[in-house]
């Protein structure tokens, strides 16, 4: 479980600003990412870096590694989408190779495609580490409560969020008591202990709901999990009026673009 | 209101699978707006006691009663019982469900369906007295287990119950911990809240209750006074209990020294009572 990420959404230097506001503004480029060509989509993921980055702080080495993660999973598929395999060659392919008796080839459509596909996907993530890295999830779930989302889905997420941080403390205490008794000496040993962990935290995640279904019931549990948060929010305009110009700004962009290329 | 907050009649209570009672024909009293430790072995019922005290396990034979009204198993009787019956468990993470430290404290009150006003405000007075300001907006897993304890006890007190049930407050804490915690439950008691704790640390016993429940095999075998029952207790050395730091030195000083007989109660105390 990465503690840092959730740190991170906990410390960064936009955690004053509403989460409506930096959620709609995410889900605006989102939207926006889904529909544009390229170029446009580039420019949301650049505008993302620089409101995670430079505004919200989030250090650049653990942003581009989190960003370059998720790509190196997506450029893996790309290949398969740019590389086509025929017996003979199209003439419109742009490079060919022989192989097994047919041809490896790439052609225009194809490598169009994965290009949008990977700008469309670059933009998402950027929102998304957006969303992730700058609204804490217990203010996202607040936001989600007063959404038509079933409350037992608010619910279950919050409890899960809360369960993830307990567990993992668990199977991190387990792992070093194994390791501090030379649980991880040997390959063979290490398989052993691992699976010796994951059955402890499945009897121990059985103790912990009953212990938890006994505090929750101690604290006149109603049959909904309901709580208050303060909202100590402020409004920026500059933010807003930034966030405004850009979006006219991609949409302008994407007519030119449309009209002219 | 009687002299006596909480009242155990008889109570029997074993698990399920168990072959032998956790608790056995109970009965005791506990005094109103005092401050009560609940002492035993490990596996002496303790830590039942307190779940039926809180109606989360219902006894099996005998009965329980709260300002001498006798607690029914309904929601609605069992929901007014939670509000004036706090209990704090012995592993906060046993009873924080929130996400950050304001909302677990507001829990309580949401249950209770409060106006969010009442709720604002009692949460915001709650986080002041137990100086958690500074963390209200912080989630609950970045918090030491010191700061936890303080937040579970802090979404008890809120609900301004008449009596707390505290179990083992001072395990997993630092000196400097406990100490606070101390100090946090001297105010609490000085509201006017009846407090009573289940805790194997006699020494802190010693110096903090006026009133002790001795507990062996599911049954009470002692209760008073502390200085009280600590004298029944060394002449019982069969239970194994331990007796207090403070009180065995001063029972090994020699009586000219002493210029009290009654036993101080505190390191400064004991320095006060002797003639060097």
């Amino acid at each position: 479980m990465n503690t840092q990420l959730d740190a991170l959404a906990y410390s960064n230097r936009l955690r004053s600003l509403p989460p409506k506001q930096k959620l709609f503004f995410a889900l605006a480029l989102l939207v926006t990412a889904m529909f544009v060509h390229p170029p446009i989509q580039l420019a949301i993921s650049l505008w993302m870096l620089v409101w995670t980055v430079f505004y919200a702080g989030i250090p650049w080495r653990f942003y581009l590694g989190m960003v370059l993660g998720v790509m190196s999973f997506l450029l893996t598929s790309l290949v398969a989408i740019i590389g086509n395999f025929a017996s003979l060659a199209p003439a419109d392919s742009l490079w060919s190779w022989p192989l097994w008796g047919g041809q490896v080839y790439v052609s225009m459509g194809a490598l169009q495609q994965a290009i949008e596909i990977f700008s469309r996907s670059l933009a998402s993530t950027a929102t998304l580490f957006f969303i992730i890295l700058t609204v804490p999830f217990a203010e996202l779930a607040v936001v989600l409560e007063q959404t038509p989302l079933p409350t037992i889905l608010t619910e279950l997420l919050l409890l899960c969020y809360r369960f993830i941080f307990l567990l993992a403390e668990v199977a991190q205490s387990i792992a070093i008591a194994q390791q501090s008794r030379g649980g991880y000496r040997t390959r063979r040993l290490a398989l052993s202990s691992v699976s010796l962990l994951i059955r402890q935290l499945i009897q121990r995640t059985a103790l912990r709901y009953q212990q938890i279904a006994l505090g929750i019931k101690a604290r006149g549990f109603n049959q909904e999990f309901r709580f208050w948060q303060s909202q100590p929010y402020k409004y920026s305009w500059r933010y807003g009026l930034e966030s405004i110009a850009g979006c006219i700004l991609l949409i302008i962009g994407e007519v030119f673009y449309r009209i002219y290329v | 209101m009687s002299d006596y907050l909480l009242e155990m009649q008889g109570v029997d209570y074993t698990y399920p699978m168990a072959e032998q009672a956790a608790v056995k024909n109970l009965s005791f009293r506990l005094p109103a707006g005092r401050k009560t430790a609940l002492i035993g072995q490990n596996g002496c019922g303790k830590s039942t006691l307190f779940l039926l005290a809180d109606g989360l396990f219902r006894p099996q034979q005998g009965e329980i009663l709260l300002d001498g009204v006798p607690l029914k198993f309904d929601r609605q009787t069992l929901n007014r019982w939670r509000q004036r019956v706090g209990l704090v468990f012995q592993d906060p993470e046993q009873q924080l469900v929130a996400p950050t430290v304001e909302s677990d404290i507001s829990y309580g009150l949401c249950n209770q369906n409060l106006p969010t006003t009442e709720i604002a405000d009692r949460v915001q007075q709650t986080l002041a007295d137990f100086q958690l300001t500074e963390l209200a907006r912080r989630p609950l897993h970045h918090l030491s287990l010191g700061q936890k304890k303080r937040v579970s006890i802090a979404g008890v007190m809120t609900l301004r119950p008449d009596l707390v049930l505290l179990d083992e407050p001072t395990a997993y804490l630092d000196a400097l911990q406990t100490k606070n915690l101390l100090l946090e439950l001297d105010s609490i008691a000085q509201s006017g809240t009846t407090l009573l704790i289940a805790t194997h640390d006699l020494d802190f016993v010693y110096q903090w209750a006026d009133w002790i429940l001795v507990m062996q095999q599911g049954s009470l075998l002692l209760e008073g006074e502390t200085l009280a029952v600590f004298e029944q207790l060394q002449a019982l050395p069969d239970l194994e209990l331990g007796l207090p730091l403070l009180w065995q030195v001063w029972n090994m000083l020699p009586p000219a020294i002493k210029l009290k007989t009654v036993p101080p109660r505190s390191i400064k105390k004991l320095h006060d009572s002797l003639h060097f």
